[in-house]
């Protein structure tokens, strides 16, 4: 492209030479070239077209004109038609004969006796003008003037296209230097499209493959899990014989041997007996624990405002010597299974009851904040509460905030609880401060 | 032995548990036992052998060679109406429960190693037995 540009420069390179080029400051110069073989008449010629402040070339014969001719333009010739050796007519066939020169206007100057024959040959043979001897100077300036005119104007017009040739050449090269950049940019564009769909669909592949050796493992998880339960739940089921019938013998030794029995023995007795009872209480908890998560239960729509009605009547049976105040909220109905939301509230209407022990009144509040997407159910009491630090290990199994002489239990309850609303695919938290009571959210699907 | 006492026969795999049995039973002066049996094969050998035919049977579920069910089932097909038959497992599980019952068992009773539990249990059987006999 650069180099077809220069190649176009230098092709107007001769029109620079001759002093024309636009570049050179002021107006360009037109060359007009007098042809005369008499020093004197293109002296006279000379003198009066002066005055156009043009440049003048001056040839005394055809031949040197067609010399000057072929090495500059030229805006008009003056040529004589009577020149020794070749004569005006002679020189512009030789000049029309060239193809850059055959739109040369050419001005013939004749003697007037020779008009007649010579103005209609001059004419066929392009002359744009004739001049008659002797020359009126007005004329004859004026008539090159306006060759010079229309020569500068053509020019001018050529010059204009040339530029804007050239302009359009270089924008066209521009826009093919562009297009070729905006190829290439674009090649390394798609390349860069294609590795990062490469990386990509190695990335969706590496993401499949982990999602399924993820899946792959929740389910070995799942299962393993599931087999440490069974084996919990067989273990606990295989316990319970053997604690009951210890606790049996404990107390048929109390019933039968009460009386030979030394105060010391009687006092040991008494506690393997509870020790035993208690290890019996823990397996069955243990074993209601993980009966929740091997059994299939159904799901109905329970009335939770019936249910806990008859919790807390239990409860208040269960425990007559307490006074309880307490307030009971308009409860939701929920899709669950009765009888293990039915544990729940037990255990968490007990617990309320229990840890409120040190109070007279206690007061017991179960309720339900009722929101868009869930309904938030609560038991809240003003009992001795806990520390929220420990708030994590409440849900634990065999887990214990209190020591057992100050609250009876086996720290399965929460767990249990837990474990029931998880199946139901809610949520249970717990918030408290210690001797500023509990309370204790579990969330359900609603109907 | 009076004619009186109701006649009991012991079913259960654990030694442990028929003492226990026997000592609950017989603290009752309604009841005697007149046989035990290790398991299911046993107590149906028992039945059909030349001992006295008991008014009761506890029968324990869990045993080896034949179980209660089983025992139960050929109950049902030997139609020994006259029997009473009162289910003693260590097990709680509704179906064990639920199975016990279709299979004709009379009561269904956890074992239990404490006194107040034990009471209630030989008053229920008591009952029944005298609520069956009134048939």
């Amino acid at each position: 492209m650069a180099a077809s540009l220069t190649k176009r420069k230098m092709e107007r390179q001769p029109s620079s030479d001759t002093g024309k080029s636009h570049a050179h400051a002021g107006p360009p110069k037109a060359n007009i070239l007098i042809v005369d073989d008499r020093m004197d008449k293109r002296l006279a010629m000379e003198t009066v077209i002066e005055d156009l402040h043009q440049n003048i070339v001056m040839a005394s014969s055809g031949r040197e004109a067609l010399r000057h001719l072929l090495n500059q333009e030229f805006a008009v010739i003056l040529l004589d038609v009577n020149m020794p050796v070749m004569d005006g007519f002679e020189t512009a066939v030789l000049i029309r004969e060239r193809k850059s020169l055959e739109n040369v206007p050419i001005i013939f100057v004749s003697a007037i006796s020779d008009t007649e024959t010579h103005v209609s040959r001059g004419y066929s043979l392009g002359a744009v003008d004739y001049i008659l001897a002797p020359i009126v100077p007005e004329i004859l300036r004026a008539k090159v003037a306006v060759f010079v005119e229309l020569y500068k104007a053509t020019e001018q017009v050529r010059r204009q296209a040339e530029d804007l040739l050239l302009a359009h050449n270089e924008l066209e090269g521009r826009v093919k230097l562009r297009t070729a950049e905006l190829a290439l940019t674009n090649n390394a564009l798609r390349v860069e499209v294609e590795e990062r769909e490469h990386a990509e669909e190695s990335l969706r592949q590496l993401n499949l493959k982990l999602e399924e050796r993820v899946s792959e493992r929740t389910a070995e998880l799942r299962s393993a899990n599931q087999e440490l339960e069974a084996f919990s739940y067989s273990i606990a089921h295989d316990l319970r014989a053997p604690f009951r019938q210890i606790h049996g013998y404990t107390e048929l030794l109390q019933e039968e041997f009460s009386e030979v029995l030394p105060d010391e023995a009687k006092k040991y007795l008494k506690r393997i007996e509870s020790k035993s009872k208690e290890m019996g209480r823990m397996v069955d908890d243990l074993l209601n624990l993980f009966g929740v998560v091997r059994q299939q239960f159904d799901f109905a729509n329970v009335d939770l405002n019936d249910l806990v009605k008859d919790v807390v009547a239990s409860s208040r049976e269960a425990s007559p010597e307490r006074s309880i105040e307490w307030k009971i909220g308009n409860l939701p109905t929920v899709n669950c299974n009765y009888g293990l939301i039915r544990q729940v509230f037990d255990n968490l209407v007990s617990n309320a009851v229990k840890y409120t022990r040190p109070r007279n009144p206690a007061h017991i509040e179960i309720g339900c904040n009722r929101a868009e997407q869930e309904d938030v159910i609560f038991v809240r009491d003003d009992g001795v509460g806990f520390d929220m630090e420990s708030g994590e290990r409440l849900f634990g199994v065999f887990q214990r905030l209190h020591r057992p002489e100050e609250f009876e239990g086996t720290g399965v309850g929460l767990a249990l609880a837990s474990r029931i609303i998880r199946k139901h695919g809610g949520r249970i938290w717990a918030e408290g401060r210690v001797d500023q009571g509990a309370t204790f959210y579990f969330t359900l699907r609603k109907k | 032995m009076g004619t009186d006492k109701y006649k009991v026969l012991l079913v259960d795999d654990s030694p442990d548990d028929r003492f226990f049995e026997r000592i609950i039973l017989e603290r009752s002066p309604k009841f005697i036992v007149v046989g035990e049996a290790r398991d299911g094969q046993e107590a149906m050998d028992y039945l059909q052998g030349k001992g006295d035919f008991p008014d009761l049977i506890l029968l324990d579920l869990k045993m080896p060679r034949k179980n209660g069910f089983d025992v139960l089932q050929w109950i049902q097909t030997a139609k020994l109406d006259r029997l009473t038959v009162a289910v003693m497992s260590g097990s709680w599980l509704a179906e064990d429960v639920a199975q016990s019952l279709a299979l004709g068992a009379h009561a269904y009773f956890k074992k239990s190693s404490t006194r107040e539990e034990q009471d209630k249990m030989i008053f229920e059987i008591e009952k029944l037995l005298s609520d069956r006999k009134s048939l």
